[in-house]
């Protein structure tokens, strides 16, 4: 993917949460945004996903600039997968997947279950598929939220902490369903606290403070920052 | 044992409640003459089937108008947000019986309608619409903020939002208090009878006037709806309980 972000401003109640953020990367496959908490790093994340506009500074992905006009057309090619799995609670899983298939994408629902039960069976979700999300452990109804992100065929997949919300035996569950983008090929960028999480995915890293980004550079080097906030935020 | 307790203790609280309701239905006046009302039992019948029908179908239009207003209260548009609760604030303001006059004897007679079945529940729809569009209200509070965000990120139009995504999970919610919105309904009809509609409560005054038995017909009126609206009540609650329980 491409990305070019030029002074991308945000603030919520007079409060500035990024500061003009300037970011040009070319030709990188997965994207890990690190930092403390309450660093932007979900709210950047929203910004690129075109959820929330910016007060000021633009955002362009894979050349395409998100503004009013392009963003229906952009937000058709990516997937979001939330901290929380924000399912829809009164629909099955296969449903929550085949609706959006059907009125997003307007395949005809016999294409949607196809393309449903192909993505349930890649994310060993097949039994679970006439569940409600209630009924099901936060575990799979984060799977199925990422069955459900990556069912459309996006082009490129977001990912804000997916495992934030879940105890360490169901973020293996998790890690292995992400583990299945990457080796899949998938482009993602997500969003973590995580130095293993970060490790063992991405290619290259934005380390955040303070609603700015301090570093960002290939993974490996995370071994020699250059910044002193780095190191220790590494070193924790 | 606290079961046991608790058991005697609402027997005696609904004895009381019953024997209460008995000692006055039976000394409420000297010389009761309940017969003269009840010797009427068919016209009695039929107006109990007339409440009930008008109080379904102002049920049923009141959802529909009650959803048109909701939309409006919840628009992007402020002047549709703006002028929908000002409405309601005058609705929610007006008597029923004020309502009905206004309905009947202005709107009526401007609009050259002469059917006072018709005005008559047009009055009581348009004092409910703006009740009905609040139990939506709080009905589709069970919508978080989150599911929001994924209908924006796919793009769902305006009827797939409602279609597939709020109304399915409002209508559990809002089964109890159409129950109770029902149940208000039927209690506002018998002001009908000042329009001369033939529900319960005209049926008997002019049974009760013609015999001098007003305050009979006040007391079989009181049954009447008790007979009604106690079973509607114990349903909502029931079902209320039973969708809390599923969830
Ligand atoms: N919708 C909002 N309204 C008001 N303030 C917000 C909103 N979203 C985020 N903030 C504030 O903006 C700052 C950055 O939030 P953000 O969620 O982007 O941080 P984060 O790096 O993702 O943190 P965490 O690791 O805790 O998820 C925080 O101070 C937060 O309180
Ligand atoms: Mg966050």
């Amino acid at each position: 993917m491409r990305i070019e972000v030029k002074g991308l401003t945000k603030s919520y109640d007079g409060k500035s949460v990024l500061n003009a953020l300037d970011l040009v990367l070319g030709d990188v496959k997965v994207i890990g945004i690190i930092g403390g908490s309450g660093c932007g790093k979900s709210t950047l994340l929203r910004q690129l996903t075109g959820i929330e506009t910016p007060e000021s500074g633009s955002v362009k992905i894979n050349g395409i600039e998100l503004n009013s006009e392009n963003l229906k057309a952009y937000q058709k090619r990516i997937g979001v997968v939330f901290q929380k799995h924000n399912l829809f609670p009164h629909l099955t899983v296969e449903e929550n997947i085949t609706l959006i298939l059907r009125k997003t994408i307007g395949m005809s629902r016999s294409e949607a279950e196809v393309r449903c039960s192909q993505v349930l069976t890649e994310f060993q979700l097949s039994d679970q598929r006439n569940k409600i999300p209630s009924k099901i452990s936060g575990g799979q109804a984060q799977r199925a939220s990422i069955a459900r992100a990556v069912a459309t065929e996006p082009d490129l997949i977001f990912l804000d902490e997916p495992t934030a919300a879940l105890d360490p035996i169901l973020t293996k569950e998790v890690l292995n369903s992400i583990q299945l983008l990457k080796s899949d090929g998938a482009e993602f960028i997500f969003v973590t606290h995580e130095m293993d999480f970060l490790r063992k995915f991405a290619d290259y890293f934005i380390f955040m403070d303070e609603g700015s980004i301090i570093e960002h550079g290939v993974i490996e080097k995370l071994e020699t920052p250059d910044t002193k906030r780095l190191k220790i935020f590494v070193r924790r | 044992m606290i079961n046991i307790l608790d058991r005697i203790q609402k027997t005696a609280a609904y004895l009381i409640l019953i024997s209460l309701f008995v000692v006055i239905l039976l000394t409420a006046t000297d010389n009761l003459r309940y017969d003269l009302i009840l010797s009427e039992g068919r016209l009695l019948f039929d107006a109990m089937i007339t409440t009930l029908w008008i109080s379904l179908v102002t049920l049923i239009l009141s959802m529909v108008f009650g959803f048109i207003f909701f939309l409006a209260m919840r628009s992007q548009i402020v002047f549709l947000k703006t002028l929908s609760n000002g409405m309601k604030e005058i609705v929610m303001g007006t008597p029923l019986l004020v309502m009905i006059f206004l309905v009947v004897y202005v709107f009526g007679i401007k609009a050259g309608i002469h059917s006072k079945l018709s005005l008559g529940i047009l009055a009581m729809t348009a004092y409910m619409a703006p009740y009905i569009a609040n139990a939506y209200e709080t009905a589709s509070a069970v919508i978080d903020e989150d599911q929001y965000t994924v209908m924006d990120l796919y793009h769902f139009n305006l009827f797939q939002r409602y279609r597939y995504i709020i109304l399915p999970q409002m209508i559990r919610p809002l089964i109890p208090s159409m129950l109770n919105n029902l149940s208000s309904i039927i209690k506002g009809s018998a002001l009908l009878k000042i329009v001369s509609i033939s529900e319960v409560s005209y049926v008997i005054t002019v049974i009760s006037n013609r015999s001098y038995a007003s305050i009979e017909g006040y007391l079989v009126m009181w049954v009447m709806y008790l007979i009604i609206t106690i079973p509607l009540s114990l349903l909502s609650a029931y079902l209320g309980r039973r969708f809390s329980h599923a969830n």
